[in-house]
């Protein structure tokens, strides 16, 4: 009786204390998925009254259309580019202030956290009046007295364009969780090092990196799914153009349901989107070996 | 020390915050309620009433006096109250297209007054709105309000949004209100605009304004290459005949390029629309089949028109990324005399003079514009051929929600009425849909109008059918590829079949003829 009444107590305690979060997660993570996959699966269009299922036909459709590939390339590009902007730069950013004194490694970090801080908005406006074609664009302002006339950026180097305006963004994301792995290593470590007339490259090659292996890849890993899914800034910047030349797999479903009103087909994008991001983060916990990642922390068993 | 300053610093700006929600909602608290328009509702009566009614409507820059006789038997009418709202979206100049609604209630209300007609008319003004924004963004916005049950009465859109609107039961037919109101306020609008507002045979919309797509031509440029007076003068002459192509343009813009006497030969949109389609019309072809009711794509004519564009790129006479200009870069180009030719709209003349976009004189005073620019219908294709222009009327549809459709009908007849069609036509520079607005006084000063009118002769409409936002959007695609020398002109042909037969929905509604 007595183990009864405690096993109610504990579904009942469980109950109020988890199922709050539960409902949440399936209101608003769960319950999308599953409507995203019967859309997919539907011709349905905000220009029609009525809706129809047609089974495979808009996953055929994207296996036609002309330019997918060139869109998947695109996707290809975007991620591995911007990631490896992120990373690399993010790192470099955090050893940089890790030298510094504590006062002017926060102003820096500030500083670098400014793009992610201000509306995606006005970020992307800001770049657009950088980028702009003209001869009043701010970068052509600055390169005229060289190449005399105007350089039509976001035509001719869109994709680089757009790589390093996200990248700023995500440099940021990298540059907090490296700083904050950096402040974690203990400083006996370095100053014993420094003691046996280490340089500091090999400090950095030796001690730091080792220690930072797996901030980086879990860094790695969560950029690459938001990248996959992310596009707001394109759409502010190039809307996916010239011609394709950014139209990455997001931005394309995004034009899809939002732009054409076709949601059927949007959401079939969606979904392929979906399971490529899947099979990434499978291939990632593997190669990553995601289990010991996330155990406790490493450097103080070290 | 570091964590103690942001320690003070964290709660200096939780400060900050609390004394701004403060501040905000002071600030709020204060403003008062938006103003609606109300009239007074008096108590029915059957009598006759013989009344005379003057008013001066100021109008954006015209101003009229109308004196109207109503002599009429008043029924006794059951006491009622209606709240219009209006949506409405275009160009800047173009603004009258909702505050003409909300004159034309403020006008019924007067009348009803006077008449001791127990109707009230609000005007909803705080709901009414007029949209500056994408088009897409337009469409999705009544998508959203339809869905959300919160659209409004009236609504003005393309004419070529009909069939979806109708299909998706957006909008109600308004084919008995039309036979109602004919003689007050519809029997002049020609054959022509009321095709384009028929759709399964009903009507869904009543005509708003129209427009033409002329060339505008920088009359110092010709002056520069020799051209005098005379020729400069006969030149939309010349074009009408046929005895100017789309070719001799180019030779002549390229004449003017290379002589430094412009920066640009031609100009034309950077987004999807109809004045990129005129090229495909100018070679023959065509985009609709109203008969079939299908879309059409004649390639022969298509492959023409695209190798046009790469020919006028390949001379350096259009940019090769004329499709990634901001619509503000373009306006400022053309009006201070950097392109020799501008494929525009009619309502242009009525924008560059209400916006500034000349470097230096601003908004230009329509003198200006006389002095440095003829305009002519877009030339055709091949000497002999047919010039060409695209007219996309502009309609108000009453929408299945509108709380009382008859008043909103009653107000779309009102609207009509010359001195409301003068007022739009001259303040935005479209052509007014009524034909005794035309002799209206106000129209006096509308010296461009009639200088215009007689390009509606050569005039044809966009397609209506729902689909079509997919197909230009492929049709703009394929140029934009031709331009930036992404794919030849028989590349990007190639694109748009295939793009075409790739949409299980969009082979079934395009026909392709050779």
């Amino acid at each position: 009786m007595r183990l009864g009444g405690s096993k109610t107590r504990l579904f009942l305690m469980t109950s109020i204390f988890l199922g709050p979060c539960i409902l949440i997660i399936a209101l608003f993570w769960i319950s999308p998925v599953f409507s995203t996959v019967f859309l997919s699966f539907t011709d349905m269009s905000l220009r029609r009254p009525e809706w129809h299922f047609v089974g495979l036909r808009n996953y055929e459709y994207i296996g036609k259309h002309p330019f997918i590939t060139k869109v998947a390339i695109n996707t290809a590009i975007y991620v591995s580019a911007t990631l490896a902007w992120n990373v690399l730069v993010g790192l470099f950013l955090s050893l940089l202030s890790f030298y510094v004194d504590d006062r002017s490694s926060l102003l820096f970090r500030a500083l670098w956290l400014l793009p992610r801080a201000s509306p995606p908005v006005v970020y992307g406006l800001l770049w657009l009046w950088v980028l702009d074609s003209s001869e009043y664009g701010l970068l052509n302002q600055l390169i005229m007295p060289i190449t005399k006339k105007p350089i039509p950026w976001l035509v001719d180097y869109a994709m680089p364009a757009i790589i390093i305006i996200n990248g700023f963004i995500g440099a940021s994301f990298s540059l907090i969780v490296f700083s904050s792995a950096l402040k974690a290593i203990p400083p006996d470590y370095i100053m014993a090092a420094r003691v046996d007339g280490a340089s500091e490259l090999r400090i950095i090659k030796d001690i730091i990196l080792p220690l930072m292996k797996w901030p980086i890849l879990f860094v790695t890993a969560w950029q690459t799914l938001s990248l996959l899914a992310s596009y707001e800034y394109i759409l502010i910047v190039t809307d996916g153009g010239p011609f394709y030349d950014t139209e990455v797999w997001s931005l394309f479903a995004y034009h899809q349901a939002f732009k054409h009103l076709e949601l059927g087909f949007g959401a079939a994008l969606a979904m392929v989107l979906v399971i490529v991001a899947l099979i990434i983060v499978l291939i990632q916990m593997k190669v990553f070996k995601f289990r010991r990642m996330i155990t406790p922390v490493k450097i103080e068993h070290t | 020390m570091p964590e103690r300053a942001m320690l003070i610093g964290v709660i200096l700006l939780i400060i900050g915050l609390i004394i701004g929600v403060g501040i905000g909602y002071g600030v709020w608290g204060t403003v008062p309620a938006k103003t609606v328009t109300t009239t007074t509702t008096v108590t029915a009566a059957a009598e006759t009433v013989t009344t005379t009614v003057t008013t001066t409507l100021p109008a954006t820059t015209v101003t009229t006096t109308t004196t109207t006789t109503v002599t009429t038997t008043v029924p006794a009418v059951t006491p009622k109250k209606a709240v219009i709202s209006v949506l409405a979206a275009g160009d800047p100049a173009s603004v009258t297209r909702k505050d003409n609604v909300i004159k034309a209630c403020k006008r019924l209300s007067l009348l009803f007054k006077i008449l001791d007609i127990p109707i009230t008319i609000e005007v909803d003004e705080e709901k009414s709105e007029y949209f500056r924004g994408k088009w897409p963004e337009y469409e999705k916005k009544i998508w959203a309000a339809y869905e959300a049950k919160e659209l409004w009465d009236i609504i003005a859109v393309g004419h070529e949004w009909i069939p979806t609107l109708a299909e998706k039961g957006i909008i109600i037919p308004l084919d008995d209100y039309v036979k109602k109101y004919w003689d007050f306020a519809f029997s002049d609008i020609p054959e022509t605009l009321w095709e384009a507002v028929k759709y399964k045979g009903h009507i869904w919309a009543i005509p708003q304004d129209t427009e033409a797509r002329p060339v505008y031509i920088w009359i110092p440029a010709l002056k520069a290459l020799g051209w005098t007076e005379e020729e400069i003068k006969a030149l939309p002459e010349k074009v009408k005949k046929g005895e100017f192509t789309l070719d001799d343009m180019l030779e002549l813009a390229k004449k003017a390029v290379d002589m430094g006497v412009v920066k640009y030969g031609i100009l034309h949109r950077p987004s999807p629309g109809a004045e990129l389609w005129q090229i495909i019309l100018a070679y023959g072809g065509r985009l609709w089949d109203p008969e079939k009711g299908k879309m059409v794509l004649v390639k022969s004519a298509t492959l023409k028109a695209l190798q046009w564009f790469r020919k006028a790129v390949d001379m350096g006479v259009l940019p090769s990324d004329m499709t990634t200009w901001s619509w503000r870069a373009i306006h400022t180009a053309v009006v201070s005399g950097q392109t020799m030719f501008w494929f525009g709209g009619t309502w242009h003349w009525a924008e560059w003079q209400k916006v500034p976009y000349h470097p230096e004189l601003g908004a230009v005073p329509e003198e200006y514009l006389w002095e440095h620019f003829i305009f002519t219908l877009v030339p055709p294709g091949v000497k002999g051929g047919k010039p060409v222009t695209i007219s996309h009327p502009f309609v108000y549809v009453i929408t299945s929600q509108a709380d009382d459709p008859d008043l909103a009908a009653l107000v779309l007849a009102m609207v009509t009425q010359p001195e409301f069609d003068v007022a739009h036509a001259v303040g935005s520079a479209h052509i007014p849909v009524k034909k005794s607005s035309l002799e209206h006084p106000g129209m006096k000063q509308a010296k461009f109008l009639s200088a215009v009118a007689y390009m509606l002769d050569y005039t044809s409409f966009e397609p209506m059918h729902p689909l079509w936002g997919k197909y230009k959007d492929i049709l703009f695609k394929a140029i934009q590829a031709v331009e930036l020398k992404k794919m030849t002109p028989e590349e990007a042909l190639k694109f748009i079949e295939d793009s075409i037969k790739a949409d299980p929905e969009l082979v079934k509604a395009v026909e392709i003829v050779e």
